[in-house]
């Protein structure tokens, strides 16, 4: 019945969304080298959580070669974003027909050869082969159980994301069949949806793409969803929500929220509009798709890597004040993965870096822009602390594990993936910003953006791009930052002024030589009132290989600044000078994020007060806590 | 007797005994130094001759710290081991001078007597040995019983009348009166610690029932007592929290005036902690027993109420 409703306006509603979208297709078939798939599915969700459905997918055969099937993913289902789930369902396929109404051989594969049979792909035999350039039209039923437990629907949204038949992805050479790897899902084209959803009128539902139509009859809410050249369709239901709608520079923003989450209505809108702000600065305009902030359904903290295209997850922080941005954050976060993981398709599971790595330098950057570099996480109550300090201390913490790009499975646990492909990756993307230069950076960062959007780039991609715009140094740097774990480390062991003697200084003058016993690993840099010498010996600790910034610090007030390669194990400066020096810093901006260790960054000629004020503060603290505890136990 | 009478007996009776707070403060000094070694000598490595010095000399700088915690995560450890044993002797200690402490404030004696104070000390130490045992299972029965039973009661509370969307709340309520009745617990036991030095006895379980009955009945007075303590430890804390931010510049006039600041805050806190004690030892007959004062403004209170 559905279906033959379905087939009777299929034509009618192809039209208009073809009218309707033709703008924004026709610039986005310019950008994509892929035919998407065009999907119309109509899903109804009963109030006892049991799913059914019927899809109709049309698709291009863009490979060279004639198809004789057609695969497409089931994944588990719901989705782990409903760890409330009572069990892992999956999507089953009821039956599959083609265009004339035959029905089509349902087979369950392996995705590749020793990979089990888990009813997560399957293949529909083709009544006869598509050659290439060839147009197919399927019709698939599909049914499964949300099985989320009712009182937990009561207050957390249920969010739906693989509720429907994927179709795989087509290459030249043939179908590109994956497992999903890590709890990841297999790479998928990018497709047009119409959607049609049907549930209990007491849910709300978002889901991916614009709200086309929706009514509400006999208990009944219908709710029609158009989404075009979107990585996939994610909806969610939710319970006890109220809906409203705020617009920022003609675009669309959807609010679904508790009544709870009222109090940080300006807090979200603005982190909102400010990461989209930013967002577009940084890192290249692309058309963002609308967006829909919903509750988390995932316990507290857990919804920064969340991905679902369209749907923007945030927690209850209702008891943070607004000097703890954690919920900007997250907000920077999704909106940086609707870019990274939305509009450009990486494989999580094989270069998971690439999203995740970005998508966390992307909240990094607009962290800072917007806050400040010292204190852009918390400023609260005398309580200070940045982003970078939060992704340095869970870098340190894992920095020789693993290289940065590798596939999820090579990692040594789950906390080195995570740690690598995203607070390492961004430390590295940050460190390659402060030796490409802010602008260049920017520029060479917009164009992997612009190359790569809706199309699935490989980290050998984004190396091409850097190697093609930047060059040889920034290429190197990335080959060891992402494909080894080598330890970024630089040291100051020594410095030291003397006043020269006449001659000494004259020769100096003369040569801008070295000192005399100095070596092949020294350089001088000179000044033309030549009156002390001075010796700074830089080590590299690490056996990361990078170039070096050293700037030394006179006691007239001057500076002078020298550059390192940072091949060798160890490099001497001999500078002259008025006066003789006070400090030297290796990278006095600290822009180098990938330090391991900054302490021994720097070195002055007198003594300071550093240790005596951390040791009495640390004394402090331990007798505070001896006295709490005497307190408490005693 | 009214707490705050209590509470100025209490602090007059500490500041008497002088000897006493400085033994509490020296004992804290001394083990806090020995937890504290290792990681002096990692910062004189990191932090002497430095930029970083610099930087740390001023205020804290949150990223050379956490820098310097990873680069020196062996001295942290062993800090961490070492402050383990360190606590523990600590405790033992404190534990031992508090028996002392309470036998001279009740005796309240115009001149210090050794005798006394050490001799009771050493009287008491297994009785509140004791006395802390005891309270182990009270604080496990409140954090594994009372609180997961609070929290699924008030869930099942809002999900009856609807409003689960504010589960949140549940766990914060539980939270909240699981804190609240915890606090309870070292009240009764200071109680039952008065209550052992008052009467000389060694019975522990006794004592600990006697003090639970002696809050309980007068729970206003001993938790508004607590939550006073807590108003003053709370008041130094935020003028110790505003002062200690005048000494950020690096240099050596502010770390010594830091340093000044944080050893007279931490001795002004050891004074409220023996205040407490004094207290206790001063409201404690008041509670227990009918004292001739108590008659006396129980009886003008009666006749206040009778001529109205």
């Amino acid at each position: 019945m559905q279906r033959n409703l379905l087939k009777k306006h299929f034509f009618t509603w192809l039209c208009l969304a073809a009218m309707g979208t033709s703008a924004l297709a026709a610039r986005q078939e310019s950008t994509a080298g892929e035919a998407p798939v065009r999907y119309k599915i109509d899903i109804e969700i009963g109030s006892s959580g049991d799913l059914q459905g019927w899809q109709q997918v049309v698709w291009r055969n863009t490979s060279d070669i004639a198809l004789d099937a057609a695969y497409f993913y089931l994944l588990p289902y719901p989705h782990n974003l409903n760890p409330r789930a009572t069990s892992p369902a999956r999507l089953q396929l009821d039956s599959a027909l083609a265009a004339d109404n035959r029905r089509l051989q349902i087979e369950y594969v392996a995705a590749a050869a020793g990979q089990v049979i888990d009813s997560s792909l399957v293949r529909l035999s083709l009544l006869q082969p598509l050659q290439p350039g060839e147009t197919l039209e399927l019709w698939l039923a599909f049914k499964a159980n949300v099985a989320v437990r009712p009182a937990e629907a009561e207050s957390k949204p249920i969010v739906i994301t693989n509720g429907y038949a994927k179709l795989a992805r087509l290459a030249r050479s043939g179908w590109q069949l994956a497992p999903a790897r890590a709890g990841f899902p297999p790479l998928l084209p990018f497709s047009n949806y119409d959607v049609t959803i049907t549930c209990a009128d007491t849910f709300a539902v978002a889901a991916t793409g614009d709200v086309q139509r929706q009514a509400t009859e006999r208990g009944k809410r219908v709710m029609q969803f158009a989404a075009r050249r979107t990585a996939d369709f994610a909806l969610a239901l939710i319970k006890n929500a109220n809906d409203t709608h705020e617009r920022w520079q003609n675009f669309q923003i959807r609010l679904l929220l508790p009544d709870h989450q009222n109090s940080h209505r300006r807090r979200q809108v603005n982190a909102i509009q400010q990461g989209l702000a930013e967002l577009d600065r940084w890192f290249y305009d692309l058309p963002m798709p609308p967006l829909t902030l919903i509750e988390s359904p995932l316990p507290f903290g857990m919804a920064d890597y969340t991905f679902a295209p369209g749907l923007i997850f945030v927690d209850s922080y209702a008891w943070l004040p607004e000097g703890a941005r954690f919920l900007e954050r997250t907000i920077f976060r999704q909106l940086a993965l609707q870019r990274w993981l939305g509009q450009i398709g990486v494989d999580r599971a094989s270069d998971g870096w690439l999203a995740d790595g970005l998508a966390t330098y992307s909240v990094l950057r607009m962290l800072e822009t917007i806050y400040g570099r010292e204190s852009n996480l918390i400023n609260y109550f005398g309580i200070r602390v940045a982003e970078e300090h939060v992704l340095r201390a869970r870098y340190l913490g894992a920095a020789r594990i693993d290289p940065v790009a590798q596939p999820a499975g090579a990692f040594y646990d789950r906390r080195s993936r995570a740690i690598q492909t995203r607070d390492r990756a961004a430390l590295v993307l940050a460190t390659a910003e402060a030796i490409a230069g802010t602008e260049r950076w920017q520029a060479l960062l917009q164009r992997y953006a612009s190359d790569w959007q809706l199309r699935h780039p490989e980290t050998g991609d984004f190396l091409r791009v850097i190697g093609n715009t930047a060059g040889a140094e920034l290429a190197r740097f990335f080959d060891q930052a992402l494909q080894t774990n080598a330890v970024f480390d630089y040291a100051i062991t020594v410095l030291h002024s003397e006043r020269l003697a006449p001659h000494e200084a004259a020769a100096s003058r003369n040569a801008g030589s070295a000192p005399p016993g100095s070596n092949g690993n020294s350089t001088a840099v000179a000044d033309e009132h030549v009156q002390y010498g001075t010796i700074v010996r830089v080590r590299r600790t690490g056996t990361f290989a990078a170039p070096v910034e050293v700037q030394v610090r006179f006691a007239d007030g001057d500076t002078q600044t020298a550059l390192w390669d940072g091949n060798a194990t160890w490099h001497e400066f001999f500078m002259t000078s008025q006066s003789p020096a006070t400090s030297a810093v290796i990278d006095p901006g600290q822009k180098m994020l990938l330090d391991t260790d900054r302490t021994n960054n720097s070195r002055t000629a007198g003594a300071h007060f550093g240790d005596e004020k951390l040791s009495i503060r640390w004394l402090f603290f331990i007798q505070s806590l001896l006295h709490l505890f005497t307190k408490i136990a005693g | 007797m009214s707490i705050i009478q209590a509470i100025f007996a209490g602090w007059y009776i500490a500041l008497k005994h002088k000897r006493i707070l400085l033994l509490f403060y020296l004992a804290n000094l001394f083990f806090a130094l020995l937890a504290a070694l290792p990681v002096y000598m990692a910062a004189r490595d990191s932090f002497n001759v430095s930029r970083a010095g610099v930087e740390m000399s001023g205020t804290l700088n949150a990223g050379l710290l956490i820098d310097f915690i990873y680069a020196n995560f062996d001295y942290i450890a062993a800090s961490a081991v070492i402050f383990i044993v360190v606590a523990s002797l600590y405790l033992l200690l404190n534990i031992f001078l508090t028996g002392g402490t309470i036998a001279a404030y009740i005796a309240d004696r115009e001149r210090y007597e050794p005798a006394l104070f050490w001799g009771n000390a050493g009287f008491y130490f297994y009785a509140f040995v004791r006395l802390l045992l005891f309270s182990l299972p009270l604080y496990a029965i409140m954090a594994f019983i009372l609180y997961p039973g609070l929290k699924a009661g008030f869930t099942t509370v809002l999900r009856n009348v609807g409003l689960l969307a504010f589960s949140d709340l549940a766990n914060y309520a539980a939270i909240v009166i699981t804190v609240t009745v915890s606090l309870c617990i070292p009240i009764i036991i200071d109680f039952a610690r008065v209550q052992l030095v008052v009467t000389g006895e060694r019975h522990v379980f006794d004592s600990l029932r006697k003090a639970t009955r002696t809050v309980a009945q007068n729970f206003r007075k001993t938790y508004g007592l607590l939550i006073l303590f807590a108003l003053i430890g709370l008041f130094f804390l935020l003028l110790y929290s505003f002062l200690s931010d005048l000494f950020y510049r690096p240099a050596l006039v502010d770390v010594v005036f830091l340093l000044v600041l944080q050893q007279l805050y931490l001795l002004i806190k050891m004074q409220v902690r023996l205040t407490y004690y004094g207290t206790l030892v001063a409201i404690y007959p008041h509670l227990t027993l009918w004292l001739p004062a108590d008659l006396a403004a129980r009886e003008t209170h009666t006749e206040e109420e009778d001529e109205r």
